[in-house]
């Protein structure tokens, strides 16, 4: 049987603990230090703008493809490379209002993306397109089906019922592919394509070196809005966890003090999103919620064992009895969040590049939630009997 | 083995069963979202202002006609800011009597007289919500008829936002890849005016041509436009494909609107050239054929959303029939216009606040770097279960199973929808699935270092860690629940997948994970051992 910490005495609650609670108070001012001077990387939700992703077939050059970009009028970008190296994947961000000449917001996204793919193709392909071929790395399922429908290969072939079909292969193919063809002689062996439709393509159509991912576009007011319900979302959710600590445990400095340990995790989670310019979008808002209603967890089993110890041993000293329900507790309390900390990771390692700064900021609120379970709650509960008095803690 | 347990057994099965049911075939049974799926999310503002601006536009005319037929049309009137009209020039002697006809007739108003010789008419707060709040439904249903008759699979058009920010339309198309068609097919107001051309003095209407700027136009009439007329501008584009534009002035009211349409479709001129094809109602049809006969030879402007589509010269009467021709229609674009036209005219203008396309191959990535992270997290947590706790790590990997099963199928069941943060959501709760079981295993563990019996070491981990595990569940519940109170689209997604899937694991670890350890204890009933 392995089994961990099953004897555990490690004597925490003692002048050890004014250790933690100086090591916390201090990550909590680097943290809100780091959100006040350095501020976060806002993605599109909370700053607004176009954010343009595209995949390219080959390593994109980065500075290469801001110089199409500012050539084209675009203005000021931010470019970044996305996910590992072998994806080839860009974001192209363009603040709101940058671009001089686009009229009423109504259509920036669109038109954005528009002027961006037209920057970004290569001569060859702009003749090619201008001569009415066809890029099949960005046409649409339904523009293709015209196309082919208009164009039946010669020698028999496709009619009109097999276009259909073809374009839905082809389509299917390509996002199978992650959205990009690489070699003409790829489309014979589309199953569903018929060899006379393969030459023709090869013959009319193009392959861009790129394929549009996604266009987002988000209008000034949105951020704002989004940052006041944020903010409404974690003080209304750390109210109502302290409501119901407080109810559950008969006192409120119980809930006080899980409280101060939950907002704790949330703002060392956030600056280590600011440190690590990871960028703070919805999902980091979901992330740091989570960690308000996970890391309350293993604060409540330690604190349950305080109470039950309490009602079994009442001569006890206090500090002594904290210190033994934290060390019959902690095997649970690690394991409990290792196991979730195995799951996180898996997601912040196999996840994608979009659930990256989602997982990143649960992995760093678990481990601090794990930690100011003890060391910041139950420190924090001692620490009150011993100075404020016990009638604030005694149950 | 007892009845109870029986029982317990073959509820577990039952749900199971069911769970499998609703869940099977997943690709059909799981609604993606967006995100996943691919498609066009838009969250648009109706600009309610544009009704209120309507209806004072509206008052003024109407209240010159209803004072002007009693000999007491005021000298001018006018829009004061936003939300009041302001009369001058009023007959001072019967100012009472205006404003006594004036309250009555438009009770919307509240009339006072600021001056001598001026009224002010204030529209009512409760009468511009009402305005306000009528233009953001009749632009939803219409939005809903346009979607629905371009045929998309499983759109969402809902309202959104409260209060001042009521004004907001959601609409999410899935599969849909064509933005720019969408946006303008959804959002363009679509609304269809007849004008009647006001040449300029000393010009035939043979002679005239629009000029390409507004100060020509003006400069043609002398420096100043009638009162009657104003100036609307022509888009089209030059032989070498380049962008123009021309001025013309048409009369500023219009006889015929695209509200007395009975129909319109996709239809061809004599070139061969697409067009749009309408149809009048009857009542339209006469005032057209008075129109048509009074003015022929004269040019009569087709006006879409206060642009000159085309200003043909009237050749004959026309009655309820006519054809929209030489906008440089496409076939896609007059099929747009005709669809449009049925579905009537927006109140208002739409302003785009969000948009989002997501193309399919990044979904179907997503996908499967989700399934995947989610795989990995659940192999390596039942394999070190499975170490850690020998034989009862079995247990807490069923647990894990049925948890992953019983959360896909209430999201299949509810329709709820999966997105990308709601995969998230899933491998969480294959994180927090064996936290249960750990509470538990743990505390048997204590149990039976007490030498406490195997069959009571059991009862006792249970009942003890019960109140741990309630409350633990509860506030993350809570958080849960704020989550999708403030959160808006994929993160809901994620609220939801969080949610369920902590009730569900408070499922699974009470009642499931009980059972089997109450199975085994009535196969060995007078077990001294229990691999935990």
């Amino acid at each position: 049987m392995i089994q961990v910490f099953t004897h555990a005495n490690f004597p925490l609650m003692g002048r050890v603990k004014w250790f933690f609670i100086a090591f916390s108070s201090l990550a909590v001012v680097v943290s809100v230090t780091m959100m006040l001077t350095r501020g976060f990387n806002y993605g599109i939700d909370f700053a607004g703008g176009t954010a343009v992703r595209l995949k390219f077939r080959e390593q994109p050059h980065i500075e290469r493809i801001r110089a199409e970009l500012e050539g084209a009028g675009l203005g000021d970008v931010s470019l970044q490379s996305i996910g590992g190296a072998a994806d080839n994947e860009v974001l192209v961000r363009i603040e709101q209002g940058s671009v001089p000449g686009l009229s009423g917001a109504g259509s920036e996204g669109g038109e954005i993306s528009r002027r961006v793919l037209e920057a970004l193709q290569s001569p060859e392909d702009r003749q090619g397109r201008q001569a009415g071929k066809i890029d099949l790395n960005m046409i649409t399922e339904a523009d293709l089906r015209e196309w082919l429908a208009a164009h039946p290969p010669p020698g028999g072939g496709a009619t009109a019922p097999d276009a259909g079909a073809i374009a839905a292969a082809i389509v299917k193919y390509r996002t199978d592919h992650a959205g990009l063809i690489d070699a003409p002689s790829e489309l014979s062996s589309i199953p569903g394509v018929n060899p006379e439709t393969a030459r023709l393509l090869e013959q009319q159509a193009i392959l861009g070196p790129f394929t549009l991912r996604s266009v987002d576009f988000i209008g000034p007011t949105a951020g704002k809005e989004l940052l006041r319900n944020t903010l409404y979302a974690v003080f209304g959710s750390a109210g109502g966890i302290l409501i119901y600590v407080w109810f559950r445990f008969k006192k409120w400095m119980w809930g006080l003090t899980s409280v101060i340990a939950l907002v704790h995790d949330v703002v060392i989670a956030a600056g280590a999103v600011s440190l690590m310019r990871k960028e703070f979008s919805v999902d980091i808002v979901a992330a740091l919620l989570t960690i308000l209603g996970y890391s309350i967890n293993d604060t409540i089993v330690v604190f349950d064992r305080i109470r039950e110890n309490l009602r079994l041993y009442r001569e006890v000293d206090f500090e002594t009895l904290v210190n033994a329900s934290i060390n019959q507790t902690l095997s649970r309390t690690i394991l409990t969040s290792f196991t979730v900390f195995i799951a996180i990771t898996a997601l912040f390692m196999y996840g994608g590049d979009k659930l990256n700064p989602l997982s990143f900021c649960l992995m760093v609120g678990v481990v601090f939630g794990t930690y100011s379970s003890v060391f910041v709650a139950a420190a924090l509960l001692v620490i009150v009997y011993r100075y404020l008095g016990a009638r604030y803690v005694k149950v | 083995m007892n009845l109870d347990l029986r029982w317990r057994l073959l509820l577990i099965l039952g749900l199971l069963v069911l769970c499998v049911w609703a869940v099977y075939p997943p690709a059909e049974k799981i609604h993606l979202g967006l995100d996943l799926k691919g498609g066009i999310h838009m969250v648009m503002r109706v600009k309610t202002d544009d009704a209120v601006k309507a209806e004072i536009d509206l008052s003024q005319e109407r209240i010159r006609s209803v004072l002007g037929e009693k000999g007491l049309a005021p000298q001018k009137s006018s829009a004061d800011g936003a939300d009041a009209i302001i009369l001058e020039g009023v007959d001072s002697a019967r100012i009472g009597e205006i404003r006594d006809q004036l309250t009555r007739q438009f009770p919307q108003y509240q009339v006072v007289v600021p001056g001598a010789g001026r009224l002010r008419l204030q529209l009512r707060a409760q009468d511009e919500n009402a305005i306000r709040d009528s233009a953001v439904r009749q632009a939803l249903e219409t939005i809903r008829t346009r979607v629905d008759k371009f045929g998309v699979a499983e759109p969402t058009i809902q309202r959104q936002g409260t209060g001042a920010h009521a004004d907001r339309i959601l609409v999410q198309l899935p599969g849909v890849e064509d933005p720019e068609r969408v946006k303008d097919l959804i959002g363009s107001p679509a609304f269809l005016e007849w004008k009647l051309v006001k040449v300029p003095p000393g010009v035939t209407t043979e002679q005239f041509r629009p000029p390409a700027s507004p100060e020509a136009l003006t400069q043609m009439f002398g420096g100043k436009l009638p009162d009657d007329a104003e100036i609307l501008p022509q888009e089209f584009s030059t032989q070498d494909g380049k962008p123009a534009r021309v001025y013309w002035p048409v009369t500023k009211s219009s006889p015929i609107t695209g509200n007395d349409l009975k129909n319109s479709r996709r239809d061809q001129d004599r070139f061969g050239q697409a067009a749009v094809n309408f149809l009048l109602s009857a009542d339209a049809g006469r005032r057209f054929q008075d129109l048509t006969r009074k003015y022929q030879g004269q040019l009569l402007a087709i006006v879409l959303d206060k642009k000159i589509i085309s200003a043909p010269r009237i050749n004959a009467v026309i009655a309820d029939q006519g054809i929209i021709e030489g906008s440089n229609f496409t076939i896609e674009s007059a099929e747009d216009l005709a669809l449009k036209l049925r579905s009537g005219a927006l109140p208002a203008g739409m302003e785009i606040l969000e948009e989002r396309t997501v193309g399919p191959s990044l979904g179907a990535d997503s996908i499967r770097q989700g399934i995947v992270a989610t795989l990995i997290g659940s192999i390596i947590i039942v394999l070190f279960m499975l170490v850690y706790y020998r034989a009862a790590g079995v247990n807490a990997g069923l647990a894990l199973v049925l948890n992953l099963l019983i959360l896909l199928a209430a999201m299949a069941y509810f329709h709820s929808t999966l997105t990308l943060p709601g995969i998230a959501g899933f491998a969480l709760t294959v994180g927090m699935a064996v936290d249960a079981n750990v509470l538990v295993f743990e505390r048997i563990r204590e149990e039976l270092r007490f030498g406490r019996t195997v069959k009571a070491a059991i009862a006792a981990g249970f009942d003890k860690a019960f109140n741990t595990i309630i409350d633990s569940h509860c506030t993350t519940l809570i958080a849960g629940l704020f989550l999708y109170g403030y959160g808006t689209g994929p993160v809901r997604g994620f609220a939801v997948t969080l949610s369920v899937g902590i009730l569900a694991n408070l499922f699974t670890a009470l009642v499931v994970s009980r059972a089997i350890f109450d199975a085994e204890l009535a196969l060995r009933p007078q077990a001294e051992t229990l691999s935990i």
